[in-house]
């Protein structure tokens, strides 16, 4: 294939219509040489029609009495609807020196519940799922955990029936624990044999440090999860008035919430008040570089991070846009560099993340070993150098209506449409702000985007992780390194803020 | 198969095997949502869905087998509803027209939405290599995005991301096709860069070098890098002994760097033309104005007069099982995949092997996945695919050991499972859930513009007939299981097979 999928942006919510403003950003006209105006249509694109309006789709928000939040999206037309049932609280939520508790408990989820006051058993469960039309999705990601289906119309009463009991009444048996743990050490091996997959979990250490967002569930911290951990966990943050359940397809509001009455009414909070995680702002390793030798890896994965904003900033949108001039789309500055221009990898994108006490920006790329050096300098040169180069007002344009399409399409479908709900919920925004994301976007200037970049984006608070085969990867990189913190994988422990085991 | 918009191009396993993944719920943590892929702090808990994740891009499965994968006993919930699920999914009203120089035009307008779906498939694919240049009609694919007589390199770029669009390409074994999608009032403008790389493409020396990099590190990447990339690229080397499609089509890093920018020419001027194309137009547009402006942008290329060269070699039958050993440098967990031969994608016994693939490997609760992976504990993942192409097929079944278990107990656990659905007893309540999920993903794949013509797409390439896109699953809905079991014992029981050891050790 041409390329590699790029990350869609960290995060958008315009309207379509605004969307489609965007669209009249042309590239300019081509002139053919000699002087002669090029003919659209024949040695030129034909210019294009005016822009369709689209408006966001309806979105009905209620509270249960019992403090269960109920989203539905209405959509008519194919008979098929996304379910999310989710739990406000997730890794970020793990007892210190107890990473991979909230990630274990949503695995369990689905393996064995009550249900009518019988114990349904793994595979049963798997089997009544399934003869729905779709697998249960349980998983967990920083500030939630999650359980997902996506059924036909008529299946949506028994799906959703079916997920309330997963998540109220799982048994949490110690012989899934087991067996979960045996899966989980098994997959581990294999992301360990990754370099990509190491890169970007050492990169997560090296820039968070000792804090929530910074931990990771290597091997030895799955194998002390005990049942009584995941049972507390269950008990302290699965409660209704941290829960929501967002529906998004072909259902009305009425029946929506009628069935989020019937299934999840009768759930009662705890007179406690709800716990929080408090924020933490990230502690970055000292060291600037970190290498990795992983002998007869197949590349060499390279990530870099810098700091990015917290959740409420007032300069989200800016920051937004300044990761995607350098690493949202094909076109971005880091995939020019990297890829379009010297042909070094794949492909080279940028992700971000925000919490409310920090964010990271991490732009990552894999490369063949002996070219390690060269990727990594480029990726650093290209984040610092936003702060003296500003996007030209093309690039600008072109980059917000990357962001603004990617929105866009998420809106085509159900499962979209519900991540763009629920975002708006777990970072506490209200729902109709969705339609402000396309108007923001598009305000945001080349001078903003500049002063962030001075900001945020300078040498001293990037960080970097090089993962792959040392010796092949040559001088160039030893050289460029001199204080590096350079490990072996048996020396590494992504446990430690300082990643090395001791010993 | 190497897929584009199919695979997630491998980075983050957030993504869908096949365009969007509904079943599976991003979750987003990011700001408003959007995707903030998830940071595997939560560490990679559930792998084996990965694996699936890897296995199914690679041969091409259907999304919603993604999810690993389970048998009889009616749920006590399937107990209360009418036994046979069914809805009514209209067919849809495709436009379908020939242009005088041979162009293929299928389209189909939809209503809501304001983007629409343009894509152009070849004739033309990874079998197509020429000698001593596998991974040819891949790395072609690549320049497809670069200069042409009227554009600059890139300039698909400009015209579809730059407006809030997008654009990708793929090359499997019988085809390489182009998608875009962009708001519908970019129609035009797509229709005439279409017709301007198919008529025009002018690569110079520099963007092809630069871009043959690139090539190269996709390989490293899906095949070096991944632990389990040389194993899947093994498959199609085993599986065929006489045809093309034994050739990977990403290709060997020596023949890539064989090819030059001539061979560049005389594919394109050879394969490259209306008469060996499709054009797919799906979403928010007018009919007669599409009509107008296919007939304007296609309607003026020409038809080279000599004939299309076509692969015309027969796979024989496997005479005899054959066994092999591949050894990597890093293999977590030590492999076994077993190949046989399969028909061709357009074979009346299609249906039933793609059944036969959604019994032993779709959901938690798959034979294979039940059997392997959770009772036994003996594989990390377990699966069966049956990867029909246009001229041949391979039917595939493969597990990862679980952490110190046996390959040969493996290899016979899998034929167990396999001889148990083809001669055993299967419960209706089985064969009614799988019904349900394929019509799930039936109906799931119709969410998209770019969902709809990819589906238009592999039916016309693959079948013969736009319709297809319709009717495949009113097929599959008719498959009974005594056809499920008929085609296991022909192809699979008694058929002859390689079996594939994936190990550590230093690679050949």
């Amino acid at each position: 294939m041409k390329r590699q999928t790029t990350p869609p942006p960290t995060g958008w919510a315009p309207s379509r219509r605004q969307a489609l403003a965007v669209g009249l950003v042309l590239p300019t006209g081509l002139w053919l040489p000699g002087g002669a105006r090029a003919v659209p249509g024949d040695d030129e694109p034909p210019p294009p029609l005016a822009p369709r309006p689209l408006a966001l789709p309806p979105v009905h928000e209620h509270t249960l009495p019992n403090g269960l939040t109920v989203v539905v999206a209405p959509r008519p037309g194919l008979p098929v609807l996304s379910l999310s049932l989710v739990v406000r609280a997730g890794p970020e939520a793990d007892p210190v020196g107890k990473p991979g508790v909230a990630s274990m408990l949503a695995t369990l989820w689905p393996k064995g519940a009550l249900r009518g006051g019988r114990p349904v058993p793994a595979t049963e469960l798997a089997r009544q799922a399934e003869a729905l039309g779709s697998a249960i999705d349980a998983r967990s990601s920083w500030g939630a955990s999650v359980l997902g289906m996506t059924v036909t119309s008529p299946r949506v009463p028994e799906a959703l029936a079916l997920m309330a009991d997963v998540l109220r009444r799982p048994l949490l048996a110690a012989a899934e624990l087991e067996r979960a743990r045996t899966q989980a050490l098994d997959g581990l091996r294999v992301t360990l044999g990754n370099p990509g997959d190491v890169a970007a979990l050492a990169l997560r250490r090296v820039f968070w440090g000792d804090v929530p967002h910074g931990r990771v569930a290597p091997p030895a911290a799955i194998k002390r999860i005990t049942l009584a951990d995941l049972q507390a966990f269950q008990a302290l943050w699965v409660r209704p008035d941290r829960v929501v359940l967002v529906l998004a397809g072909d259902i009305t509001p009425e029946a929506g919430q009628a069935l989020a009455q019937r299934l999840l009414g009768d759930w009662k909070a705890p007179a406690s008040a709800a716990p929080v995680v408090e924020a933490a702002a990230p502690q970055p390793l000292a060291s600037p570089l970190v290498l990795i030798d992983l002998p007869g890896a197949g590349q060499t994965g390279v990530a870099v991070a810098a700091p990015f904003v917290a959740t409420a900033a007032a300069d989200r949108r800016v920051a937004q846009v300044a990761q995607a001039v350098l690493g949202v789309g094909y076109s971005s500055r880091i995939n020019q560099e990297v890829r379009i221009q010297r042909g070094l990898s794949y492909g080279a994108f940028a992700n971000a993340e925000s919490f409310a006490g920090g964010g990271m920006f991490s732009a990552q790329a894999q490369t063949n070993h002996p070219t390690a050096a060269e990727v990594l300098q480029l990726l650093r040169a290209t984040i610092t150098s936003l702060a003296d180069k500003p996007p030209t007002a093309a690039e600008l344009s072109a980059r917000q209506a990357t962001l603004v399409g990617s929105f866009a399409r998420r809106l085509d479908t159900n499962g979209g449409l519900s991540a763009l709900l629920l975002g708006q919920i777990l970072n506490g925004r209200p729902l109709a702000d969705l339609g402000k994301v396309v108007p923001e976007t598009l305000a945001v200037t080349a001078d903003q985007v500049q002063a962030f970049a001075r900001q945020r984006f300078a040498v001293a608070g990037l960080r970097a992780v090089v993962v792959g085969d040392l010796s092949a990867a040559g001088a160039s990189l030893a050289a460029l390194a001199p204080q590096a913190l350079r490990l072996t994988m048996a020396e590494l422990d992504l446990e430690r803020p300082g990643l090395r085991k001791p010993g | 198969m190497l897929s584009g918009t199919r695979g997630d191009g491998g980075h983050r396993a957030t993504g869908a095997a096949h365009g969007d993944l509904e079943g599976q719920f991003a979750i987003d943590i990011g700001d408003d949502g959007a995707h903030v892929p998830l940071p595997l702090p939560a560490m990679p808990l559930n792998l084996s869905r990965r694996h699936s994740f890897a296995w199914l891009a690679a041969v091409g499965a259907p999304a919603w087998a993604a999810t690993p994968p389970t048998p009889a006993a009616p749920p006590s919930v399937a107990a209360s509803r009418a036994p046979y699920f069914s809805l009514n999914l209209p067919p849809r009203p495709l436009r379908q027209r020939k242009l005088a120089n041979g162009l293929q035009v299928v389209s189909l307008p939809t209503r809501g939405g304001a983007s629409v779906s343009v894509q152009v498939w070849y004739r033309v694919g990874g079998k197509d290599d020429p000698a001593g240049r596998s991974g040819f009609a891949h790395l072609f694919e690549h320049m497809m995005f670069k200069k042409t007589r009227h554009m600059p390199s890139e300039m698909f770029d400009r015209l579809t991301e730059d407006v809030g669009g997008q654009n990708n390409a793929f090359t499997a074994e019988d085809m390489t096709g182009y998608q875009n999608e962009v708001p519908s009032n970019h129609l035009e403008r797509l229709l005439w860069a279409e017709a301007e790389r198919m008529a025009n493409l002018h690569v110079d020396q520099a963007s092809f070098d630069s871009e043959r990099k690139v090539v190269i590190e996709e390989l490293r990447e899906r095949v070096l890098a991944d632990p389990y990339g040389r194993l899947f690229n093994a498959l199609s080397q085993q599986a065929f002994e006489r045809h093309s499609y034994q050739r990977p089509v990403i290709g060997s890093e020596a023949d890539l760097n064989a090819a030059t920018l001539d061979d560049v020419k005389r594919f394109h001027a050879t394969y490259y033309r209306p008469d060996n194309a499709l054009l797919i137009v799906v979403g928010d547009f007018d009919a007669a104005q599409l009509d107008g402006w296919v007939d304007r942008y296609f309607g003026r290329l020409v038809t080279p007069s000599a004939a299309i060269p076509r692969v015309t070699e027969r796979e024989p039958a496997r005479a005899q099982d054959a066994r092999v050993t591949i050894k990597a440098p890093n293999v977590p967990l030590p492999a076994v995949a077993l190949v046989w031969k399969g028909p061709p994608a357009s074979h009346p016994d299609a249906p039933a092997l793609e059944m036969a693939q959604a019994l032993l490997s779709a959901g938690d609760s798959s034979r294979l996945n039940e059997a392997l992976v959770y009772t036994a504990q003996a594989a990390q993942a377990a699966g069966f695919a049956a990867e029909l192409f246009a001229d041949a097929g391979l039917l595939a079944a493969y597990a990862i050991a679980a952490s110190g278990q046996d390959l040969r107990k493996l290899e016979t656990a899998l034929l167990a499972q396999i001889a148990n659905l083809a001669r055993g007893r299967v419960g209706f309540y089985e064969l009614d859930k799988v019904r349900t999920q394929l019509l799930t993903a039936a109906v799931l794949a119709r969410q998209t513009p770019q969902g709809q013509a990819d589906a238009i797409g592999r039916a016309v390439f693959l079948y013969g007939d736009a319709a297809e896109a319709d009717t495949r699953i009113n097929r599959l809905q008719a498959v009974r299981i005594s056809d499920v079991q008929r085609v296991l014992e022909q192809y699979v029981l008694r058929g002859k097979r390689v079996t594939i050891d994936y190990v550590q050790g230093a690679a050949a």
